[in-house]
């Protein structure tokens, strides 16, 4: 397993595929304000064997955005005023940037499809 | 005399078989330089040795006799390792010009370049003289020297490097035969070496001297450390260039820079070097992978079992382990009880022999897969060390899948099959698998039976040709105890990396007397398959 892995971390450059990335997806909240918010999006990932984690550091979103694409995250939720009253989040994909204002469940929905059909990185 | 005479016209012609199946006769002495100039000037140009009856010859040597013949360009990956081996003397040409009274151990060639082992005696160099060292090759190679080979006499090899007071160069004359050593020399630079070289420096157009590391004389601690010089050398700039837009890419995606800005992995020196410390991403990845495999593996129909991490001495003695490993190893553990000692676990077939022993077997059983995630431990000197590709401690997806000889062609089938699906879904698109088989000539040296072997060879061949595999096949190659196949998978910037083996074994069967029931309810031997791709 181990000279697999590091033959595989060469290959892929650390951007794993989504169904073997270990953290799948970053929660990233504009500001303070909606960490709670957060904590409920995270909530229901996990419910769903979605693997993610809260970017809770006192940054600008710019800055969390950059880091996550450094730390290859395959997907990132920018989560502000509107997401939240909306009850949905905004999808971005490492290395494409922003894909759209889904409902949490398409999100979850979307994860589970490509985690299933194994899809390589592109 | 007259006969002499006489005898000339016919003796006086060689027959060359060119690679396309031509023959073509030349005079008795003609150089491979002199046939590829024969063909085309343009050819003549590009061409670094020749390949003369299988053997890697100088391209200005004499042919004397009727020969196969392949001129070796860049191209070929003998006409590159010519090429690395003659700028290693061109390195260590420029070497005694900055640093006088150098003196030299090995300087091959490899796949990816070249080294050579020098002890500088007390100088200094570090990484901020191979600029300059670099500048001299270039300085030199634009000489045009010629690299002249020379037949010496042991007596005046070994003069001739006691008065350069060379011990290493004395020390190899030393275990050579006379008769069979040679020197060569460009320029300024004489070497004992067996050769072959490019015709001349000229070819040399661009030089990388990559890094500088510390090497035991002989590979052997217990000798004086060298200071090793790698470098790689190129027919253009065009192509020198790329080469370092490629290292550089490769310096990104190393695992171990990765390994640590992911947190995947770690290591300890209070752990010990070469045991790799998994962090709780590294962790997740792994299960995930291993879970993956996991589910292919019971799909296919391989039963998980779980073994300790040590066994009994007697286990290693039995599986022939002890005999082979045992000194060069990690050393036996023992317990309060006089005598009694264990053994790390290098290998986990041992103890997957003995749980097929647990209960009598009946060909009904077979193929019986049993498939274990064993983690083995197995002694790797500290040089050889290196991220997770060389460790002490390490984990295996592995299987064992014994089976009747006629059995041997399907398991494999799936065995191939696992590992395309594996591969596929880890976007590895390019990957060829490697056949090792038995030597054509000496088949005394192979445990089991003539008729197994063929059966297996075949059943090998046959599997990745239906499989549609792009395979090799080495004669020779095969272990003493059965033919295998690996695969090789090329990387998405285009390296190649070896994975695991699925390795057919007549040996361990025997020695834990391993049986089954046939159909004719007679007793009988079953096969065994490693496999470990991951």
């Amino acid at each position: 397993m181990e000279r697999f892995i590091a033959v595989l971390i060469e290959h892929c450059a650390g951007k794993f595929p989504l169904w073997l990335a270990p953290t799948q997806v970053k929660l990233l909240p504009i500001s303070d304000k909606f960490l709670p918010y957060c904590e409920t999006v995270l909530q229901q990932l996990k419910a769903a064997e979605v693997r993610g984690e809260i970017d809770d550091r006192n940054e600008k979103i710019g800055k969390k955005i950059r880091d996550t694409e450094l730390e290859r995250v395959p997907l990132m939720l920018v989560i502000g005023e509107k997401e939240m009253n909306e009850g949905k989040v905004a999808v971005r994909r490492q290395g494409k940037g922003d894909i759209g204002v889904q409902t949490i469940d398409e999100f979850i929905a979307l994860v589970n499809e490509e985690v299933k059909s194994k899809k390589a990185i592109e | 005399m007259l006969l002499k005479i006489k005898g000339i016209d016919t003796l006086d012609m060689i027959k060359i078989t060119l690679p396309d199946g031509a023959v073509r006769e030349y005079p008795q002495g003609t150089s491979a330089m002199d046939i590829a100039k024969s063909i085309s000037e343009g050819l003549a140009r590009k061409v670094l040795a020749a390949k003369v009856n299988d053997a890697v010859w100088d391209a200005s040597r004499p042919i004397n006799m009727d020969a196969s013949l392949q001129l070796l360009t860049w191209n070929e990956t003998d006409g590159k390792e010519t090429f690395w081996h003659s700028s290693a003397h061109l390195m260590a040409e420029a070497l005694e010009f900055y640093y006088p009274g150098v003196k030299f151990g090995y300087g091959p060639p490899g796949e990816k370049g070249f080294y050579y082992d020098v002890d500088f005696n007390g100088q200094n160099i570090g990484e901020d003289d191979l600029a300059r060292i670099e500048k001299k090759m270039l300085e030199l190679a634009k000489n045009n020297s010629v690299y002249e080979r020379k037949e010496v006499s042991k007596p005046a090899a070994v003069k001739y490097f006691t008065e350069k007071g060379d011990p290493y160069k004395l020390e190899i004359i030393d275990r050579l035969n006379d008769g069979e050593i040679t020197f060569y020399t460009q320029g300024g630079f004489t070497d004992l070496c067996r050769g072959p070289h490019i015709p001349n420096t000229g070819f040399i157009k661009a030089i990388k001297l990559t890094n500088i590391a510390g090497a035991y004389w002989l590979n052997d601690e217990k000798n004086k450390m060298l200071t090793r010089i790698y470098g790689v050398t190129f027919p253009s700039q065009k192509e020198l260039d790329e080469h370092l837009v490629l290292l550089e890419e490769a310096r990104k995606r190393d695992h171990r820079k990765l390994g640590k800005e992911l947190e995947l992995f770690a290591f300890s020196e209070k752990v010990g070097m070469g045991l790799p410390l998994w962090l709780p991403k590294g962790a997740m990845l792994r299960e995930r992978l291993q879970q993956f495999l996991q589910k292919a593996q019971i799909e296919t129909g391989y039963l998980p079992v779980v073994t300790p991490h040590i066994g009994h001495k007697n286990l290693y003695v039995t599986s022939g382990h002890y005999e082979k490993y045992g000194k060069d190893s990690f050393q036996p553990i023992k317990t309060p009880q006089e005598g009694e000692e264990f053994f790390l676990k290098p290998m986990n077939c041992p103890h997957h022999c003995e749980i097929y022993k647990t209960s009598p077997r009946s060909y009904k059983d077979l193929p019986l897969r049993l498939a274990e995630f064993g983690t083995v431990y197995r002694y790797e000197q500290h040089g050889e060390l290196h991220g997770l590709t060389r460790v002490r401690g390490f984990t295996q997806d592995d299987a064992h899948l014994f089976c009747m000889p006629n059995q041997v062609k399907d398991e494999f089938k799936k065995v191939i099959d696992m590992v395309l699906y594996v591969l596929a879904s880890l976007s590895f698109t390019d990957y060829t698998a490697q056949i090792s088989l038995r030597d054509k000539e000496d088949r005394a040296k192979y445990i089991g039976s003539d008729e197994n072997w063929a059966l297996a060879e075949q059943a090998i061949i046959e599997a990745a040709a239906e499989k549609n595999l792009t395979t090799v096949v080495e004669y020779g190659e095969a272990a003493f105890y059965g033919p295998k196949l690996d695969f090789m998978v090329r990387d998405a910037i285009g390296r190649k990396w070896q994975l695991g083996t699925i390795q057919v074994d007549y040996n361990l069967p025997e020695r834990f007397d391993l049986t089954y029931i046939g159909e004719d309810n007679a007793k009988h031997r079953p096969v065994m398959i490693h496999r470990a791709p991951f």
